[in-house]
């Protein structure tokens, strides 16, 4: 992208006032302005502590999980508190941890690398990140009502979600509060994006991860409402006598699995491309050379949205669905690894004889491509019918979707943060602890995940608390190092602290491959007000 | 919490109504409400969507022809040329302590004969509990040419202490029937919805 203006920084140290220093027309300067902020950089800010604070609360949780998985047996937890971790495991990393950091991100970076001086709605803003935090105590309060949290795994299935106490109530009470939350944040993202950009900023001007949210917010509008719509009928199955999915009324269980894999494969892309944006900025700066195949890119992050309305079948396989279906979802679903192919190649061939530099962002990136490529491929094996219904429901499937979230989503995340964190602290990280950070948590998270296609393969079921004694011993090297890996993201917090209180200071363009917005007109860090006079793009 | 305060947080909750942003343009602002609308349209519009789904799959495999279409009984004449095999099957849902069984295990009738079969049902709780059955075949594809006239299945069912019922089923069987079936088995399983009618009543 070429951009010729006048750098802002006239503008930018006039005009800007950062409100630590002093608080004109922004309330209360003390820590209540987090309740009304409307700043997006603060909202960014508060998105991504919240999640990271999730992050480790669905962390712990998979702590005690492979605690207990640690040797065949009952340990620490009974088989019900089991269920419900591993159902509020899930939950909160999708709904807690990955879907508000990517907000954050969405909030931080949007404005800045559109040349737009806030979000389209900053009291819409506002409102919906303080949604999540009755959504969050919901989830956490069901832990200690009668029956105890949501036991069906994240799900939801009936008849287990219709037969669940209390807490299954408030689970559904939280899901649509994040619901709500996740639509009016992608609005007003869609609507920041559509009606803000800078003059000269068109749509194939933007970058990459403008684009992959764009994309990305459409679907959860479109996704989000039908999830809403499949919990009220579960609420009203519970509560108000009705039979939609309680087979006791002649209601249809395997109609729940349609509507609600009709929003949950949709949902797999929300978490996962605009982690695809991130890397795509990441990528071509530490390579030095501008992204391979932009406008393909553009065209197979589109195209992996659309397709993945036409897959959610690939998730019941087993249900007995007639051959044609089978055959229907099985092709559908391997077509979209013709647009995901075409972005890794795009990101290899960017890669490709440019002069690379190993800083933790791009390790995080390349880390990124080999894993989830991986966790890729067993996606292909899982879509493939008969394989699948011998591999349905076993640790393969969990092998599976942590090789393409963890890796895919939380990696795209912390690449993100390494990569922008000089930005917005004006401060950089330590460099080795971030190698650290990065090669710890990439070997222990193929010593905690790679067995787990062994288990899968030799017939182990996924969601049991207590296993055959032949799967002890992966077990307990999947245990080892999932508790390596939890504890090395500790890390990660050492240097994000260390870093905003004791960094050294970073330069305007920290990166010298970067090139959008944030890093060529604005100084780090960045101040509290940007663009309030647009700049103008050639 | 002082009445400048009040009002700070007011403005800042409901300012946008009343108070003009001067930081940037109404025509922005304009059209970003449009915007606003324009995309709460595809909430509902998904809503119905999702409401609609099950015609939708319904019609989608009737044009396409994935799943064999419920046929109604043209004729309903005795084929006296053969006979069909009909076992009765009685399950119990989980933790419900009733007696259910079939009286006759088993009848071969010709198509297109009416027969009435009965099960029997004891509550051998000491308290009355209400229980709601829900048919199923074996093969799944005999379901569709077996017409129950009377059944006492979908409804509720409540049971006094010890009492003990003989819940009647009156059915004939489609003359359309395909050759290759010479068997029906028809299972019932009785759930337990004394709670649900419970609170049903409530209401």
């Amino acid at each position: 992208m070429s951009t010729a203006i006048t750098p802002t920084h006239d503008h930018a140290y006039q005009g800007a006032h950062d409100a630590r220093d002093h608080h004109d027309d922004h309330g209360p300067g003390n820590w209540t302005r987090i309740f009304t902020t409307t700043n997006h950089k603060d909202i960014g800010s508060m998105y991504l502590w919240f999640s990271l604070f999730m992050f480790f609360v669905g962390g712990s949780m998979a702590l005690l999980i492979r605690a207990e998985l640690f040797q065949p047996g009952l340990q620490f937890v009974q088989p019900e508190v089991f269920n419900s971790l591993t159902t509020v495991h899930a939950l909160i990393m999708i709904f807690g941890a990955v879907m508000p950091a990517f907000t954050g991100f969405a909030n931080w970076l949007i404005p800045m690398q559109i040349g737009a001086a806030d979000m389209a709605f900053p009291r819409m803003n506002n409102w919906s990140f303080w949604l999540m935090i009755p959504a969050a105590i919901l989830l956490f309060a069901s832990f200690f009502v009668p029956g105890g949290a949501a036991a069906s795994g994240w799900t939801l299935y009936p008849p287990l979600s219709i037969q669940g106490g209390i807490g299954l109530d408030m689970t559904i009470l939280a899901i649509h509060i994040l619901g709500a939350s996740s639509i009016m944040g992608s609005i007003n993202i869609i609507t920041t994006l559509l009606n803000m950009r800078a003059p000269g900023m068109t749509l194939m001007k933007m970058p990459m991860f403008c684009w992959t949210w764009l994309i990305t917010a459409y679907l959860m509008i479109a996704v989000m409402p039908v999830l809403a719509g499949a919990i009220t009928m579960l609420l009203t199955d519970r509560h108000f006598g009705t039979s939609f999915f309680n087979a006791a009324g002649g209601g249809d269980p395997t109609m729940f699995m349609h509507i609600f894999w009709f929003f949950g494969h949709p949902e797999v892309y929300i978490l996962i491309l605009p982690a695809f944006g991130i890397v795509s900025q990441i990528i071509p700066t530490f390579a030095r050379k501008p992204l391979f195949g932009y406008a393909s890119m553009v065209y197979a992050t589109a195209s992996i949205a659309m397709l993945s309305f036409i897959v959610w079948g690939h998730h019941m396989f087993t249900v007995g669905m007639p051959a044609a279906g089978q055959l229907f979802f099985m092709y559908a679903t391997m077509l979209i690894a013709v647009p995901t192919g075409v972005k890794i190649f795009n990101w290899i061939a960017t890669m490709w004889r440019g002069s690379l530099s190993f800083e933790t962002p791009m390790l995080f990136c390349i880390g990124f491509l080999c894993m989830f490529t991986l966790g890729g491929f067993s996606g292909l094996v899982l879509a493939i019918v008969p394989v699948d219904i011998t591999l349905h429901n076993t640790y393969y499937v969990v092998a599976h979707f942590h090789y393409v979230l963890f890796p895919g989503a939380i990696w795209g995340l912390m690449a993100g943060v390494y990569f922008w964190l000089p930005k917005f602290t004006g401060r950089m990280y330590n460099e080795t602890l971030g190698k650290w950070h990065f090669w710890l948590s990439a070997i222990s998270f193929n010593i905690t995940f790679f067995p787990q296609h062994f288990l899968g393969l030799a017939g182990m079921p996924r969601r049991i608390p207590d296993y055959a004694l032949q799967f002890a011993e992966w077990n307990m090297v999947s245990s080892i190092g999932a508790f390596i890996l939890g504890f090395s993201q500790l890390l990660f917090v050492w240097n994000v602290v260390s870093c905003i209180r004791s960094g050294e200071k970073a330069k305007a363009k920290q990166w010298e491959g970067a090139d959008s917005l944030e890093w060529t007109h604005l100084p780090s860090p960045v101040p509290y007000h940007t663009f309030e006079i647009a700049p103008v793009i050639k | 919490m002082g009445a400048g305060r009040i009002r700070f947080y007011f403005i800042q909750v409901f300012g946008q109504f009343f108070v003009k942003d001067n930081a940037r343009s109404l025509q922005v602002q304009h059209t970003n409400r449009i915007m606003l609308f324009k995309l709460l349209l595809i909430v509902p519009v998904m809503l119905i969507f999702c409401a609609s789904l099950v015609p939708l799959y319904r019609q989608i495999c009737k044009v396409l022809g994935i799943t064999a279409t419920r046929s109604m009984a043209a004729n309903t004449q005795v084929d006296a040329s053969r006979f069909i095999a009909v076992d009765f099957v009685a399950n119990l849902n989980t933790n419900f302590a009733w007696n259910f069984a079939p009286v006759e295990k088993h009848v071969d009738i010709h198509p297109g004969e009416k027969m009435t079969v009965n099960y029997r049902v004891t509550n051998t709780l000491p308290y009355a509990t209400t229980g709601r059955a829900v048919p199923s075949f074996a093969p799944i594809e005999g379901g569709l040419y077996f017409n129950k006239i009377e059944c006492f299945c979908f409804s509720n069912q409540t049971m006094q202490a010890g009492e003990t019922r003989d819940m009647p089923v009156t059915f004939y069987v489609n003359t359309n029937i395909p050759k290759e079936i010479g068997a029906i088995a028809l299972s019932y399983t009785f759930f337990n919805v004394t709670e649900a009618s419970d609170g049903a009543k409530k209401l």
